[in-house]
């Protein structure tokens, strides 16, 4: 039955399987086809995107061409001139006739349907071939545009399609544009633009280009449209709807629609670079998809064939477990029938008795050990009540128990009853059996009377020897021949905190794994050895004797162990030990020397000797007296003296036992002791001493070499200062008080962090204390070298300048210093020295800069009339080479004296130029010369009352202003430091050129004053003069440089204010607006 | 070269610009020379700013330019006229006394044409402005304002 259902329920499970499978593949059939769907439907996109691009390109290049024809007749120069002819002979045939000869070849092979010329008012000019309408408003755009326009689509009255392109003809007279007129080329798009649309177009395919435009609320086709014969610029659709076309013109590119026919179509659309165009490449859906239904066809076939072979996969697997399941079936009965067979065997030659009771308890059946034991034979006891067979007691309770019903049947022991009489004692089990329907009791009945005797023996044994072994002072336990223990007992058990029963029934060697004594003796044991050896367990010790036990026959059984606690007889034994032991290695290994001594008394009881009586190997090596020689002989004898050593002493400490110690040079030897005494009981001392000999020499060098360093410390040069963690002063030397400006009372506990140190940096900027050399080395532990910085020395109230050396101290067995210490020389004078040289250099520099442009100057403008000199001297040479030549053949007076008016002149001329240039010459030698001695001349600075030098130099001008009548005020002025002479010269020349570029039209004015702001001074000397342009502000301080020529002056005037003011430590710059004046300001130290 | 070229000869030193045209003459030139006494006075004829005389639109014309000049010196001139759009294709030939090296590197980075030191010695000073003549005989110089070379 059980397998039927299964067979059911498999077949159920595989018509589920298989309509999961069937959907499965479907699904995957219509994903697969989907997916083709959308990569057909993109892959479709992609080309008519491509497509689009073509046209759009040949498109973009006929428009291109068409301007550049265009360009190319227009730009023609001849044909400027030819229109002008034309206009002008009132439209003469002839020079029409000539105007259109040129370009007819070029319209011809270029199939433009007809070009024409216009007047930019919209007159005819010329036309080719026939006569050309331009389209409404082109000539006048493009006029107004003034470049290439081009007319949309349109249907001339004839119906055809046409294009119109216009360009300007332009003449350009001094760069202004003339429009002459326009070129307009009629273009024919049957023959031009379609062309190019059809240029995709294919018989097979539904692919089409058409271009649009959006006219009001409908799309116009402008090209003629494939399916429905229909002519161009004529059909059209609304604006709004599927149509692609409007799609378009509403600005989407990517379309799904329908076309003109209503059919639905893919199409890609783009906006061409002609205004309001659009185009449109389109291809019917039917087409995209029909290759897909190929594919779509092999899909479903597959998707049938794989349903198909899933369905017969499915049954043949269910078949395959129904078959299996009936074999199943069959063995197990085969199974069942055997066991029967031998249960039936079992039952009848069984050792135990097997009685069986019907309901009414009636004997039915019973084998061949039941009939002989209970000793009646098979005819009288069937039917029998089972109860005559036992005793009274066990039928009580045998009725107790079988009114519970338990389907598992009832255990007892009990005695029963022979047909003889006896009885004996049995172990019966007895259960509910049901064969063929009828219900039964089987009984099985063990003899068990024998092993109830032994039993009682047994455990009347085993009290007794519990009581014994339960006494036993130590432990006694017993293990089986596998090691299992089968008694634990014994006093000790308890006093280590285990129950007598805990490890009963355990394995020995699992216990006691840990014990390889205790397991190894059990093997001994159990191979007949007797042992004995001591455990410890939990901190106890244990002294065991394994003893094997055997039987009758003398084969082991197992081992019987008695352990005896022995802790406390081991812990008092091992303290001893150890103490010896300790004591003996100090003894023997302590750095002291130590001697144990007995003290000898004369007869009245006085000590007058001591004998050593041991002493440790330490005592032989300090003292150098072998052990052997000395033990047992009086301290007189061992050191070799009439009277023992520190007799009074040792006496002392052994009578009182109050320790003692001393130091002591002990001559003898020639070395020094420390010796402590202790005494050992009446009459005995112990000697304690160690060889101070070497601590006494080093303290003595110590003290020698610290004396040396303090002197050094004391006379060097350099300061030295110790410093703690923190960076602390703890000690300084007086070069270090010196340096700092501090007594060592002062700087004592300041720390490098300290702000009155004042540090810095070589660069003038502040060094914080944690970038203190010292801070460094004590915070890294590496010592820093050679830092230079700044320290503020208070008495002298400027910066002292240092290079500092900062070393770690780190002590032994330490990583990191405790202390540094720095030491650090003062080096403010060669460090101004040096300063000093930087200065001077930069100064140098600046001087050969300026030799420099002199010898620049000089190289260009001495050179320049020298070049005057020569050439004019040589011209005048040939000159005078040329008269010469001229008067040898000439007799004519009336000639010669021509010819030498005409040489005077010359000659006069380049001695004109000659003279200049000399004294051109001259005058730049003198200013060299004025220049080299400023720099010689010797500089004494003092206060200058400027009120007084200006009063005076405005003085020396008087005359000249009195010509110009400028006003010149002067506000009080501040005094400076400075050289009269050089200055007075300063302001003579700063005024003279107020004076010289003021403006004739306006009345000049001149103002000077000063301000001192305590560091300098600093005089403004102000005009309303011409002023001077920002590019040349710079100049005016140059070296012969001279804005205007036409003004006297040697280039010199500003170029020697400058130097002076430099040798002044002063200087000049100037401010200037061209046209209202100009500022200078003259600087100078203050007082 | 065109006879129509007009040759400006800019020198503060009224005797050098004498020197050079009449040499030029000598050459065999017979162009028009028009003589500046500083760099201001030909900036105002060539960029037309300033007081007349100006330059011409349909006229070419080559620039000889001394370096070291009152106001605007040589330098300065040719800076301008290379960043002038219409200028920049106008010849400048510096002629000036300095042979200073790093002077002629700098003309020639701002883009002069040409650099001829002045020799103070007169018979190589001919000899120098008669090989500028006959170089200047050759040379192909294009409209100031226009694509057309002549």
């Amino acid at each position: 039955m059980a397998h039927k259902l299964i067979t059911v329920s498999s077949s159920w499970k595989s018509i589920v399987l298989f309509l999961f499978m069937s959907v499965g593949i479907a699904l995957a059939g219509i994903a697969f086809y989907l997916q083709q769907r959308n990569y057909v439907t993109a892959d479709k996109h992609q080309d008519l995107k491509n497509l689009n691009h073509l046209v759009t390109v040949e498109l973009e290049n006929w428009r291109q061409e068409t301007h550049l024809d265009l360009q190319l007749i227009a730009s023609n120069l001849v044909l400027a001139e030819e229109i002008v002819q034309v206009r002008s002979s009132s439209l003469n045939p002839a020079l029409q006739h000539a105007l259109l000869d040129r370009i007819s070849g070029y319209i011809k092979s270029r199939e433009y349907r007809r070009i024409g010329f216009f007047t930019p008012d919209g007159h005819i000019i010329a036309c080719y071939p026939d006569s050309l309408h331009p389209a409404p408003g082109l000539v006048m755009r493009t006029i107004s545009a003034d470049s290439i326009l081009s007319s949309d689509l349109y249907r001339m009255p004839d119906g055809t399609p046409s294009l119109q392109m216009a360009s300007p003809v332009v003449e350009y007279i001094n760069s202004k544009p003339i429009h002459l007129g326009v070129l307009v080329l009629e273009v024919d798009p049957t023959i031009r633009i379609y062309p190019l649309l059809n240029s995709i177009s294919m018989e097979a395919s539904s692919i089409e280009a058409l271009i649009a435009r959006r006219e009001g609320d409908s799309v116009l086709y402008m090209s003629p449209i494939r399916f429905d014969n229909i002519p161009a610029l004529t059909r059209r659709v609304p604006l709004s709807g599927d149509v692609v076309a409007a799609q378009a013109a509403r600005g989407l590119y990517v379309l799904h629609g329908v076309d003109y026919r209503g059919k639905p179509v893919f199409a890609h659309a783009s906006r061409l670079s002609i205004p309001g165009w659009y185009l449109v490449v389109k291809m019917d859906e039917d087409e995209v998809f029909s290759s897909l239904e190929k594919i779509s066809w092999l899909a479903g076939l597959i998707v049938f064939s794989l349903v198909v072979a899933a369905g017969a996969g499915i049954g043949l697997y269910a078949k395959q477990q129904a078959a299996r399941s009936y074999r199943q079936q069959l063995q197990d009965e085969l199974d069942r029938k055997a066991l029967v067979r031998h249960y039936e065997y079992l039952t009848k030659y069984a050792y135990d008795m097997i009685v069986l009771l019907d309901g009414h308890a009636q004997i039915v059946e019973l084998n061949e050990a039941a009939l002989t034991s209970f000793g009646y034979s098979d005819e009288d006891i069937k039917h029998m009540s089972f109860d005559c067979l036992c005793s009274d007691e066990l039928k009580r309770r045998m009725d107790e128990k079988l009114a519970v019903r338990s389907p598992a049947g009832i255990v007892l022991e009990g005695w029963f009853r022979r047909k003889n009489g006896e009885q004996f004692c049995g172990e019966m089990g007895m259960r509910p059996i049901e064969i063929e329907g009828s219900q039964y009791q089987q009984a099985v009945i063990r003899d068990i009377s024998e092993r109830r005797r032994a039993e009682g023996n047994l455990r009347e044994n085993e009290a007794r020897l519990r009581i014994l072994v339960s006494n036993y002072p130590g432990i006694i336990s017993l293990v089986d021949r596998n090691g299992i223990v089968k008694l634990s007992e014994g006093r000790c058990l308890k006093e280590i905190g285990i129950e007598p029963d805990a490890s009963i029934g355990k394995s020995i060697f699992d216990s006691y794994a840990s014990i390889p004594s205790v397991t190894s003796s059990i093997r001994a044991a159990l191979a007949g050895e007797e042992s004995r050896s001591i455990q410890t367990f939990q901190g106890f010790s244990f002294e065991t004797q394994f003893l094997p036990y055997r039987d009758e026959t003398g084969s082991i059984l197992g081992v019987l162990s008695l352990s005896d606690n022995i802790t406390e007889r081991l812990q008092i034994e091992d303290r001893l030990r150890r103490t010896e032991v300790r004591l003996h290695s100090l003894f023997n290994n302590m750095n002291e020397g130590v001697a144990l001594h007995r003290v000898l008394y004369d007869e009245s009881g006085i000590p007058n000797n001591y004998t050593i009586y041991d002493v440790n190997p330490q005592y032989e090596s300090i003292l150098g007296i072998g052990r052997e020689t000395i033990l047992n002989k009086p301290a007189t004898e061992v050191y070799g003296v009439d009277i023992p050593p520190y007799l009074k002493e040792f006496s002392g400490v052994a009578d009182t036992g109050k320790p003692y110690h001393f130091e002591t040079y002990f001559p003898p030897m020639d070395k020094h002791f420390y010796i402590s005494v202790a005494s050992l009981g009446r009459g005995q001392f112990a000697t304690i001493f160690i060889d101070i000999s070497e601590r006494r020499k080093m303290e003595t060098q110590l003290r020698e070499n610290e004396q040396k360093f303090r002197v050094l410390f004391e006379t060097i040069e350099q300061g030295v200062v110790y410093q703690d963690r923190d960076g602390a002063i703890l000690s300084a030397n007086p070069a270090a008080e010196r340096i700092l400006g501090l007594t060592f009372e002062q700087m004592t506990g300041r720390t490098s962090m300290d702000p009155r140190w004042r540090t810095i940096r070589p660069d003038g900027s502040e060094l914080s204390g944690d970038d203190h050399p010292s801070m460094i080395a004590v915070r890294t532990g590496k010592p820093q070298r050679g830092v230079c910085l700044g320290v503020f020395h208070p008495q002298q109230e400027k910066h002292r300048w240092v290079i500092v050396d900062a070393v770690p101290i780190i002590k032994e067995n330490e990583t990191m210093p405790e202390q540094t210490y720095a030491f650090f020389v003062d080096i403010t004078e060669s460090k101004e020295a040096e300063a000093k040289i930087l200065t001077l250099n930069s100064e140098l520099v600046e001087k050969n800069k300026e030799l420099e442009q002199i010898v620049y100057i000089t190289s260009h403008d001495l050179r320049s009339p020298l070049v005057n000199i020569e050439g004019f001297s040589k011209e005048m040479n040939r000159e005078l080479q040329d008269f010469a030549d001229a008067v040898r053949h000439e007799k004519d007076p009336e000639v010669i004296h021509k010819r030498l008016v005409e040489m005077q002149k010359e000659a006069s001329a380049s001695f004109g130029y000659i003279f200049a240039s000399t004294a051109k010459m001259d005058q730049l030698l003198a200013g060299l010369l004025k220049i080299s001695r400023l720099g010689r001349v010797v500089i004494t600075p003092r206060q200058v009352d400027m009120n007084h030098l200006v009063k005076s130099v405005i003085d020396t001008m008087e005359y000249r202003n009195q010509k110009l009548g400028a006003t010149i005020n002067v506000a009080p002025l501040p005094n400076c430091s400075a050289d009269e002479l050089l200055l007075n010269q300063v302001f003579s020349n700063v005024l003279d050129n107020a004076l010289k570029f003021l403006v004739p039209e306006r009345p000049g004015l001149i103002t000077i004053d000063g301000i001192d702001n305590g560091v300098d001074v600093t005089y403004r000397i102000t005009d309303n003069g011409i002023g001077i342009p920002p590019e040349f502000q710079a100049q005016i301080f140059e070296l012969f440089r001279r804005l205007d020529v036409s003004k006297p002056g040697d280039g010199l005037g500003l170029t020697i204010c400058t130097k002076i003011l430099q040798r002044l430590n002063g200087n000049i710059r100037l401010t200037s607006t061209p046209g209202a004046g100009t500022t200078f300001h003259i600087t100078l130290p203050s007082l | 070269m065109n006879n129509e070229v007009v040759i400006l000869i800019t020198d503060d030193d009224e005797g050098h610009s004498l020197l050079i045209e009449k040499n030029l003459r000598r050459a065999g030139l017979v162009n028009t020379m028009l003589r500046f006494a500083d760099g201001e006075d030909v900036l105002n004829f060539l960029l037309r700013t300033g007081p007349a005389p100006h330059r011409d639109s349909h006229v070419a014309y080559l620039l000889l330019l001394d370096i070291r000049m009152p106001r605007v010196d040589g330098v300065e001139v040719l800076r301008q006229i290379k960043a002038d759009h219409d200028l920049k294709k106008m010849p400048v030939i510096m002629i000036t006394t300095t042979d200073d090296p790093r002077e002629i590197e700098n003309c020639h980075d701002l883009g002069c044409n040409s650099y001829i030191a002045k020799p103070i010695d007169y018979d190589r000073f001919v000899e120098t402005i008669a090989k500028l003549g006959l170089f200047l005989m050759v040379v192909q110089v294009p409209m100031v304002n226009g694509d057309n070379f002549q």
